[in-house]
């Protein structure tokens, strides 16, 4: 579509950064004044046009609009919405977009594109950017032909990750230029800037966002679109080939850029001075900036856009002149850090928390603790109580479950049956760990599922009981087919069930090799897991449709049975996918059910208690609204007391426990 | 003005040439939290909020997590606005407004009310279904109490939308957003406007007759209680949870029967094995809910866990050798349980 601001290309305007952002506002005296452009300034046509957009989505546009040829990535919270957001606005013709079968892969095929002189965004969250951090490190000696913009999105506090670690250090670890932006416009802007930094520097730049960034929405008005860039590889082997006696040179080169770089951040535009109170100054980046805004509204900030290389000097003249200097980071002590080498004197980390998401109330509580804000009675001394008066109710947790219908739900209620001690890996299915599952004992990091069932079964210490692998069909493609070939060629005694909902259902359903189709809808040759299975070697292999208990839970004990590698694929579309089979929706009869509540072990959220009936135990209840007709409560009943809604039974032929149970069983027949 | 999308939410605005000074909103900063269940609509009504914002000239900005997007957590959104807006997300006690399409997660977020700020809060209870683990007990883990807290409007979504009920899961969200006009202001037609350009094509008129239903009740609420939000609320007035009994509501707050299994039964359920008769086939052990048997050393059963044996009889029933049996005060063979 092209209504999208800024589409048509400009007049080759320049991708520099001085030359982005400026459109219809003012950033002088350090108050940016966003205004809605007036109407008749003809001054810049596209002032016009502003967007309310998340940061993913300005990140996504703005690299649209700068020409880039390519996006490559692999979903991850909170990381995903860019190539998505790209891939719905742009057409197929004018950007290529990959999901990609790991980070590591993104980032290669990126370089590649590079040096044949295109423009590439390279998408990936936090703990991605450690699969792809072996190319990473090596990139800066290569260099880029076209810009290589790396978005990099921090899970500060953990929403969707299982750590919250601070990627600024990949950044001064690899030596990369590292961007932060503060809002959507800063998205928008720094992402255009980067490209332009990218081919200046001849390194890939790294975006870094956090949740809060890349999932707010703000203002954002656009800028001209650029063309494509024109270009074509040419052989440059002593740049582009790292053996050693290429790979020395490169390095010194490397350094050496380090020090220029240095110099020209003191002049980089992504950083501003905001002098206002001379007692106190702060220094921010990214969201904290404006939490520091306002909390302390007359409180002197530097800015930070650049937070790799650091402008020293202008940060140390800074310091100079303010009474008292703060640092607001979240996560690490990664400025703090830098400027007590600088011999400035700085305080942040004793009032301002290591962990967890930074929010506007604990900067304040920072200050307060620091001194600089009396505790008020706006944030303390106040019990809930006053306020809300005194008749609330106590609040009870709601987390997120695996959804009705989910086909996952199968295969952990047998595995918690057989005893296994289950590896489990990232995606939708880890909320198996949860109750009333509670059948998973290990969750590291993708596709670690399979080599700690290795260590584990040769360890040979689980007293007896087996192992079990579980992953999911886009993890197994991202990082889990090398430990099954360690598993098979040492010989490992273990079980893999590979969950193939045929989807990416956790960063909300993105397709993944397996699937015959990609990010636009467009028809791509898929890959079949069970014949990588096979090529490696895996002697037992079942595949299993997991809505049928009986047949899953015998495959997964057959499985167990076996010695070495045995592997076990449900096959069942995610309840979320559109090619989802809704049946006819069950119910419980009331006076079948007894109240064993075996069903509610499933842990659908369509089986709650039915109040209606002041008995214990409390009797089971299907909330139509939710059930997705996948019979499997139907199947484990043992008083065979739910029946599908058009009135027909359901004969609860084998329950999970191979045990037929047919309904004359039941208690009041 | 022209209102045109380039995705779902509609955040493309394209400004026509009119003249916005004319438009001046009637509140010209604020800050609002919404709140409820995931599925529930509540990205989509702070969409709404915050394209009317934008079409009124001011700056705004919102924020909300994405993520562990299984059906049924809580979702929770903060929205902003005004002359210029740094931060994202509020302090507690900040919020002017808050928006809860689902009862208890309007009182879980109940701390970021400013004092004298109103919230509405839908009486549609979502109950979880973690809040039903204690099936010894039968307590509820949920707000299910009666009280309304101060600055709190219960309205009952469905019985205010009326006729545009019939789309139900779009509709509670514009009746809320109707109400909160009343308060807010900003013009109706940038509200229509908004919400034109954010709910699907289909649902745009249930969404605008919804949108004038809860404002001409709140207005209408206003005017009967002397605009005191939770000070004349009654108890009956907050809508019971889908199939739940009148009779169990109780003043003061409905937890379930305050009862053991001792109670309901008669006394602790005790659960005894014919020692004799177990081959060790193992069907009880799998079968228990609770997972209250387990195997010996000699491959017969015991009752390992047997606090948390609820009585079903499940595995007495089961048993291919009878060998087991459930005790309450008689003698409760399988598939009676006691009662």
């Amino acid at each position: 579509m092209k209504m999208v601001a800024g589409t048509e290309p400009g007049n080759g305007s320049s991708a520099s950064a001085g030359a982005n952002g400026d459109n219809g506002r003012k950033r002088s005296g350090g108050t940016p004044v966003v205004a809605v452009a007036p109407a008749g300034n003809g001054s810049i046509a596209h002032s016009r046009h502003q967007a309310l957009l998340s940061g993913n989505e300005a990140i996504g546009l703005a690299a649209w609009h700068a020409g880039a040829d390519m996006a490559v990535g692999y979903p991850g919270t909170p990381s995903t919405e860019v190539l998505e957001y790209i891939a719905k606005i742009t057409p197929e013709s004018d950007i290529y977009v990959e999901w990609s079968t790991n980070e590591k892969v993104a980032m290669d095929v990126a370089m590649g594109a590079s040096l044949a002189g295109k423009r590439v965004i390279v998408t990936t969250k936090h703990v991605g950017l450690n699969v792809a951090l072996d190319s990473l490190m090596t990139s800066p000696f290569i260099g880029v032909n076209g810009g290589v913009v790396v978005f990099n999105a921090d899970d500060p506090g953990m929403h969707s990750s299982q750590n919250e670690q601070d990627n600024r250090y990949i950044a001064r670890f690899a030596g990369i230029p590292l961007l932060e932006p503060s809002d959507s416009q800063e998205a928008y802007d720094f992402t255009r800037a980067g490209f332009g930094v990218s081919e200046q520097w001849d390194t890939p730049v790294i975006l870094r966002t956090t949740t809060r960034t890349s999932h707010a929405l703000s203002r954002v008005i656009a800028s001209p679109a650029e063309q494509h860039r024109s270009g074509e590889f040419r052989r440059d082997p002593r740049k582009y080939v790292m053996l050693p006696a290429n790979a020395r040179p490169r390095h010194v080169a490397h350094l050496e850029r380090l020090s220029r770089m240095e110099r020209w951040a003191e002049e980089a535009p992504f950083n501003r001075e905001e002098l206002r109170s001379k007692s106190i100054g702060v220094i921010a980046s990214g969201m904290s900036y404006q939490y520091v805004r306002d909390v302390l509204p007359h409180a002197s900030v530097f800015k930070l856009g650049l937070t790799f290389p650091l402008p020293k000097e202008s940060l140390t003249n800074f310091a100079s002149k303010v009474d008292r200097l703060f640092v607001v980071e979240e996560l690490e002590p990664y400025l703090e850090e830098a400027l007590k080498l600088l011999g400035v004197p700085v305080e942040g980390k004793e009032f301002f928390p290591r962990y967890g998401e930074l929010s506007p109330h604990l900067v304040r509580v920072g200050f307060q603790a620091a001194g600089i804000l009396e505790p008020s009675g706006e944030t303390a001394g106040e019990t809930a109580g006053s306020v809300a008066g005194p008749s609330i109710d106590p609040v009870g947790p709601r987390f997120p479950l695996l959804c009705s219908g989910c086909s996952h739900a199968t295969t952990f209620f047998v595995l918690r049956e057989l005893d296994a001690v289950v590896t489990g890996d990232i995606g939708c299915y880890t909320l198996g760990a949860t109750d009333p599952l509670s059948a998973m004992d290990t969750c590291l990091s993708m596709g670690s599922s399979v080599g700690m069932a290795v260590g584990l079964a040769k360890a040979g210490s689980t007293g007896g009981r087996p192992v079990v692998a579980v992953l999911g069909d886009s993890t197994f493609l991202h990082a889990g087919i090398p430990p099954l070939i360690d598993a098979v060629h040492r010989e490992a005694n273990l079980t893999v069930v590979i969950l193939d909902n045929g989807t990416t259902a956790m960063t909300g359903g993105q397709p993944n090799p397996a699937n015959a189709v990609d990010i636009r809808g467009g028809s791509v040759p898929k890959v079949d897991i069970p014949a990588i299975c096979k090529a490696i070697g895996v002697a037992s292999l079942a595949v299993v449709d997991p809505y049928d208990v009986g047949a899953t839970r015998r495959a997964i004990e057959n499985a167990i049975s076996k010695d070495g590698v045995s592997v076990v694929v449900t096959v069942r579309a995610c309840a979320e996918s559109p090619e989802k089979i809704r049946g006819p929706v069950y119910y419980v009869d009331i006076d079948s059910c007894d109240g064993c509540q075996l069903c509610m072990n499933l842990g659908c959220p369509a089986l709650v208690w039915d109040l209606s009936l002041d008995v214990m135990p409390k009797r089971v209840r299907i909330d139509a609204t939710l059930c997705s007709g996948c019979t499997v409560c139907a199947q484990i009943c043992p008083q065979g007391a739910i029946f599908a809604s058009s009135s027909q039974l359901v004969t609860a032929s084998t329950a999970s426990t191979g045990v037929s149970v047919s309904s004359n069983q039941g208690g009041r027949q | 003005m022209t209102v045109k999308t380039i995705d779902q939410p509609g955040k493309l605005v394209e400004q026509a040439g009119d003249s916005k000074e004319a438009n001046e909103p009637a509140v010209s900063q604020g800050n609002l939290v919404l709140a409820g269940v995931g599925g529930q609509g509540i990205i989509m009504a702070s969409n709404i909020i915050s394209l009317a914002c934008l079409e009124s000239g001011l700056d705004v900005k919102k924020s909300e997590v994405h993520g562990m997007s299984q059906r049924g957590g809580t979702v929770v959104s903060h929205v902003r606005f005004g002359h210029e807006v740094h931060s994202v997300m509020l302090e507690p006690k900040q919020a002017e407004w808050i928006i809860g399409l689902e009862w208890e997660e309007g009182l879980r977020f109940l701390e970021y009310l400013k004092p004298g700020g109103v919230a509405f809060m839908s009486t549609e209870r979502r109950i979880p279904p973690t809040a039903f683990a204690d099936r010894l007990g039968g307590k509820i883990d949920y707000a299910l109490g009666a009280g309304v807290p101060r600055g709190v409007v219960p309205v009952d979504t469905y019985a205010v939308a009326g006729e545009a009920a019939a789309e139900r899961p779009v509709i509670a969200q514009t009746v809320l957003l109707g109400a909160l006009s009343v308060d807010m202001g900003l013009s109706q037609e940038t509200w229509r406007e908004a919400i034109a350009a954010t709910v699907p094509p289909k649902a745009v008129q249930a969404n605008l007759i919804a949108f004038e239903n809860g404002r001409a009740w709140y207005e209408r609420w206003k005017k009967t209680t002397g605009s005191k939000p939770g000070s004349s609320i009654k108890a009956n007035d907050i809508q019971r949870p889908e199939g739940v009994s009148p009779g169990a509501f109780r003043a003061g707050g409905f937890n379930g029967p305050d009862v053991s299994v001792k109670d309901w039964r008669g006394g602790m359920p005790r659960i005894e094995v014919l020692r004799d008769w177990c081959k060790g086939c193992n069907i009880c052990v799998i079968v228990c809910p609770e997972r209250v048997l387990s195997l010996d050393r000699f491959d017969i059963v015991v009752a390992s866990e047997p606090d948390r044996c609820t009585a079903c009889g499940l595995c007495a029933r089961l048993c291919p050798d009878m060998a087991i049996e459930i005790w309450v005060d008689t003698p409760a063979h399988a598939g009676t349980g006691g009662e």
